[in-house]
């Protein structure tokens, strides 16, 4: 039963309902005219997913995820599909992944992606971009020195060189900067 | 006539015009490529420079850059899943697809040459439009152009792939999300939270940027590998196929640059539009719409046609009428002042070699356009090869500068973050993308003009003549297949079939 | 065919696209104005600061909450905060600026009317402040409201200002949610140019005169948006006349043109620069004026208002006086507040900026800061039936 109910797809599926029904509530807190068109969008979504839901629910979530290895068998027509494929050489064993639960491998990319932001936030994207690019490189993905050092240089010269002086679009500087540095 | 679109000719390869054109067209393009800044930026760039410039080198300049800004930016949306413009998001729908197949050679040859004839088709119909552009543009108002965006909505079901029910979820979710802004018609924001950042809406670009590139890399640097991983595919060819696919599928291109130019030459429907709504003819009317999103050559050469012809049209009203089709438009229109020029019927009988100079102007930049991308296909398509572990980093860092520059503002990065997150998670549960596009750029639009239409003339509207045979086409894009499908069930009564069908 | 990438590849690539960016950047410095004393030192503002920047929060003691149209002297911009110099005449401080990056925010993106002229001041602003560096920068949303809350909020050390629609008077007033500035309290620098602003009606329509519009039974406006400058405007002046109006809102940048052209819409309120060009070809007719400026053979609105609407005319007319506002943010030092004031005012008598201008169709009359802050508090003090006037027009269907 947990099964059913706790896989990917039909959580996913839940949001989407939940996402609905939150828009339709929240349409009735404006005016006649203005939650017209929300309404007539939502409440058929809805209607849509609630029974998407069941069929997730009744299946397990397998529905989806059958569904979607035969269609990228039939269109790839190598019996390999480009998502799931096993990638090559020596890129997947060697990366230095972050500590996070094996029932969610991807929370560590999003953990790299939102550091991002994090960093950029803090810092301003003339120190971030270089200080991402060599901690993704060198320490995630355990390049060589060379190379690191080489696209950290490129990342601070682009963010330096064609926004700062051809663009002429000030790139945000961080609060650091703003609250401590003027 | 004839004489004056040969000396509009001639004054195209008078030097300087000629290298202020390919200058133009370069800048153009590289400002194209980089996402978040596009042809506004641009042109607002390049305006200083016109000053005391005769008009015939502003042109070249202005108009060689304006012309290729999609160009430029549909190498960034097949390379990197991250369009350099609004329209190029349609270009990823299924150029990122052929790319990842492999195919770089041959979506680059498909989309540059799609430009191209777009373009090229966009400026010859420019002067061809000019006396009859009057009264097309006078009897599309907001009924029509509500049932317009309609026959774009339904076009959305199409896309649902083989499960029709999440394909018109996301569409409908797409539609919901347009709705978050303030409403020109009643001043409600909706949607808002209290969050000023959310009063214009959520741009369409973030979201595209955020659904598709970043997805993407989240997924790159979750299993390894490059973008393109399949080697095996390359035996299908490169840049010359997909040159050829272009005029193979030469009817369907006709259909969308026209669909391009009307919609250019129409302002009230926003020049974004174009490539979406083509997508949107290009699967309705295709025997397989289930398949794009995965790489289908009618899905990448529809948008990118469309794109480049809207500017031809959009051109024809801002000279005709003053007018401007679009905010890029607008722009122009400040350096035709500079240059002394009034734009409107006395551009007609004063100017009419200028106007045939900005026609050739648009239409052999695209060709240029097209050639620089084309001959830079090769080397650009080495870098789907690049392993992930730097590609991941260096696209990243691309597409988030990108986010930012839409609006300098940090709010945005955080939009972007979460649709990466819930791309992530359509992409691995097989809820298609393309249909959240579409339902974002469309909504609001068709919300408002509904609004306007009601207001204008109450619900007659729907009995103008255009709004009425509008309307009956999108009853027929519907309606057949429903049709079919039924006849369809009930002749396979009592047998159970393997297959579902739509 | 193609074969695994070397690293070479991926350097050609980056360098080809950095030198594609430098060509461009070096045609873009070509395009300074003449003698600039550009800074040779650098763009980005994370620099050690010879100075040590002041205790920044902004005055909530500046007492200039109660305007007097007739103050004659600096309008009141002490601050309790230690003074470089506390002599009554304060010296414009130019030196502060050398060296530095100065923000010139627009509450638009890029392309626009504000936009416009901030990129055309924006080097000559330069060239007054000598080592310094201007930039501007587009912070659009809400309605020029996260513009403004930008300038309102930043650092208050001199470093930043920018333009944005006076059309934030009305909003304020109207109490808009969203609103983190108090625009009396803005270092006021400028106002760029008076632009009066028009009504039109359909050349082909029925009516020639405000007397036939105020006969009818309805007249259809057609505005951006409720709330936006094109929508107020109408539904101010239908509520100052007397005529009946129904908005038809949506018609984003210049479509309402076209929607007269076609006769969807009776008329529309907007500048009067913008609405030549369709007067002039005849597709429009210009009924009336709104400003000091009068043209002649048009009735100004001063003339066509019942004499009780005073309070509303008067908010009109500033509004079409304050077209091009520039802002500081409230709170920097006296000095520097002087020295902007100062090097906007010589830009704007700069001959080369002024033949720019003039060639772009951007007019430019001068108006001091003092002179602004005086309008803009004048406009904002209004009385409570007033008021909730403007608050039913701001969010009226």
């Amino acid at each position: 039963m947990r099964a059913r109910l706790l896989n990917g797809p039909t959580l996913f599926a839940a949001f989407f309902v939940v996402l609905f029904a939150g828009a339709i509530i929240v349409a009735f807190t404006y005016n006649v005219r203005a939650r017209g068109a929300p309404l007539v969008i939502s409440i058929p979504g809805l209607v849509l997913m609630l029974g998407w839901l069941a069929t997730e629910i009744r299946t397990g979530g397998a529905a989806t995820l059958r569904r979607k290895h035969d269609r990228e068998v039939a269109i790839s027509g190598e019996g390999q599909d480009s998502v799931s494929a096993p990638a090559k050489g020596k890129e997947t064993s060697n990366i230095r992944k972050l500590p996070v639960p094996r029932a969610l491998p991807e929370l560590d990319p999003f953990l790299w992606v939102t550091g991002l932001l994090v960093l950029i936030w803090i810092l301003g994207f003339q120190i971030a971009m270089p200080l991402f690019m060599f901690l993704y490189v060198k320490v995630r993905s355990r390049e060589g020195w060379m190379l690191s050092i080489v696209l950290t240089v490129a990342a601070w010269a682009v963010a330096y060189f064609v926004f700062g002086h051809v663009l002429r679009i000030p790139l945000y500087e961080g609060i650091i900067a703003q609250q401590f540095l003027r | 006539m004839v004489e004056a679109s040969l000396q509009g000719l001639a004054a195209v390869f008078v030097w300087p015009n000629f290298g202020l054109m390919i200058l133009g067209a370069l800048i153009g393009m590289t400002v194209g490529f980089i996402p978040g800044i596009g042809g506004n930026f641009f042109l607002a760039m390049m305006i200083p420079f016109v000053f005391g410039m005769n008009p015939y080198a502003a042109f070249a300049l202005l108009l060689g850059g304006h012309a290729v800004v999609h160009t430029g930016g549909a190498i960034s949306a097949l390379l990197f899943n991250t369009p350099g413009t609004g329209p190029n998001a349609a270009t990823c729908f299924d150029g990122y697809p052929l790319v990842k197949k492999g195919q770089t050679g041959r979506a680059m040859g498909v989309a540059m040459t799609a430009s191209a004839v777009g373009g090229v088709f966009g400026a010859a119909v420019m002067i061809g439009v000019i006396p009859i552009v009057r009264p097309i543009v006078m009897a599309f108002g907001p009924p029509e152009f509500f049932m317009m965006i309609m026959v774009g909505i339904a076009c959305i079901a199409f896309l649902g792939g083989s499960t029709p029910v999440k394909g018109l979820a996301v569409g409908a979710l797409g539609l919901l999300l347009s709705m978050v802004g303030q409403d020109p018609s009643t001043g409600v924001v909706r949607y808002g939270f209290g969050l000023l950042d959310l009063w214009g809406g959520v741009n369409q670009v973030l979201v595209v940027i955020g659904l598709f590139a970043i997805s993407e890399m989240i997924n790159l640097a979750l299993k390894g590998g490059s973008i393109a991983d399949q080697m095996a595919a390359k035996v299908s060819g490169g840049l010359t196929t997909g040159m050829l696919d272009v005029f193979r599928h030469w009817w369907l291109n006709l259909r969308c640059a026209v669909i391009g130019v009307v919609i250019g030459l129409i302002p009230g429907l926003g020049g974004e539009a174009a490539g979406f709504l083509a997508y949107g003819h290009a699967v309705q009317s295709s025997k397989t719409p289930e398949k794009f999103g995965t790489g289908m050559i009618e899905g990448l050469l529809a948008p990118e046609s469309a794109h480049n012809s809207k500017e031809g049209g959009a051109l024809v009203t801002t000279v005709a009428f003053g007018v401007p089709g679009s905010s890029g438009m607008a722009i122009l229109l400040g350096a035709f002042l500079i240059l002394g020029i009034t734009p409107g019927p006395k551009m007609m009988t004063e100017h009419l070699p200028l106007v045939f100079n900005m026609a050739w102007t648009i239409a052999i930049a695209n060709i240029f356009g097209a050639a620089v991308g084309l001959a830079l296909a090769n080397q650009m398509a080495k870098l789907t090869y690049l392993r992930g572990s730097i590609l991941v980093p260096l696209v990243l860092l691309f597409a988030i500068l990108g986010g930012y520059g839409v609006r300098n503002s940090m709010f945005d990065l955080v939009i972007v973050l979460f649709f990466g997150v819930v791309g992530y998670y359509m992409k691995k549960y097989d809820y298609p993308p393309a249909p959240l596009i579409m339902g974002l750029v469309l909504g609001k639009m068709a919300e408002t003009n509904l609004n306007m239409a009601m207001d204008l003339y109450g619900v007659e509207f729907i009995f103008r003549p255009i709004t009425f045979v509008l309307l009956l086409v999108i009853l027929f894009i519907v309606g057949l297949p429903l049709v079919k499908a039924t006849r369809a069930a009930f002749g396979k009564r009592g047998v159970t079939s393997a297959g579902t069908t739509a | 065919m193609l074969r695994q990438p070397r690293m070479w590849h991926l350097g050609i690539f980056l360098s080809a696209l950095l030198a594609l960016a430098l060509v461009a950047g070096c045609a873009g410095t070509a395009g300074q104005p003449s003698a600039p004393t550009k800074s040779t030192s650098e763009q980005q503002s994370a620099k050690p600061a010879q100075e040590k920047p002041e205790p920044t929060k902004p005055a909530q003691a500046t007492p200039s909450a109660k305007p007097t149209p007739a103050q004659a002297a600096q309008p009141a911009q002490e601050q309790p905060k230690a003074q470089p110099t506390a002599k009554p005449e304060v010296q414009a401080d130019v030196a502060f600026y050398n060296g530095k990056t100065v923000s010139f925010i627009v509450a638009t993106k890029p392309g626009g009317g504000y936009d416009a002229y901030a990129r055309l001041v924006a080097p000559y602003l330069q060239k007054y402040l000598p080592g310094s560096t201007v930039l501007v920068k587009n912070v659009e949303g809400a309605g020029h409201i996260i513009g403004a809350n930008t300038i309102y909020a930043a650092p208050a050390d001199g470093l930043t200002l920018g333009t944005f629609n006076k059309g934030l008077i009305v909003s304020q007033l109207a109490g808009m949610e969203g609103i983190k500035f108090d625009l009396a309290k803005f270092v006021w620098i400028a106002n760029a140019a008076t632009e009066p602003r028009a009504m039109v009606v359909t050349a082909k329509g029925p009516y020639k005169t405000v007397e036939d519009l105020i006969a009818a039974p309805e007249v259809k406006m057609g505005g951006a948006g409720v709330g936006s400058e094109s929508s107020n405007d109408a539904l101010m002046a239908a509520a100052i006349l007397g005529f009946k109006v129904k908005m038809i809102n949506g018609y984003a940048g210049q479509e309402a043109d076209l929607a007269m052209m076609r006769g969807e819409i009776d008329g529309q309120i907007g500048t009067y620069s913008s609405m030549k060009p369709l007067i002039e070809q005849g597709e429009a007719r210009a009924i009336l004026i709104i400003g000091k400026e009068d043209v002649a053979g048009v009735p100004n609105l001063r003339q066509k208002a019942p004499a009780e609407k005073k309070a509303l005319v008067d908010l009109m007319e500033s509004q079409a006086q304050l077209a091009r506002v520039i802002a500081a943010t409230p709170g920097i030092p006296e000095g520097r507040a002087k020295a902007l004031r100062d090097a906007v005012k010589k830009a704007f008598a700069d001959p080369e900026l002024l033949a720019k201008a003039q060639q772009a169709g951007l007019p430019i009359n001068y108006m001091s800061g003092e002179e602004t802050g005086d309008l803009v508090r004048a406009a904002l003090d209004q009385k409570p039936e007033v008021i909730q006037l403007i608050k039913d027009i701001v969010t009226k269907k």
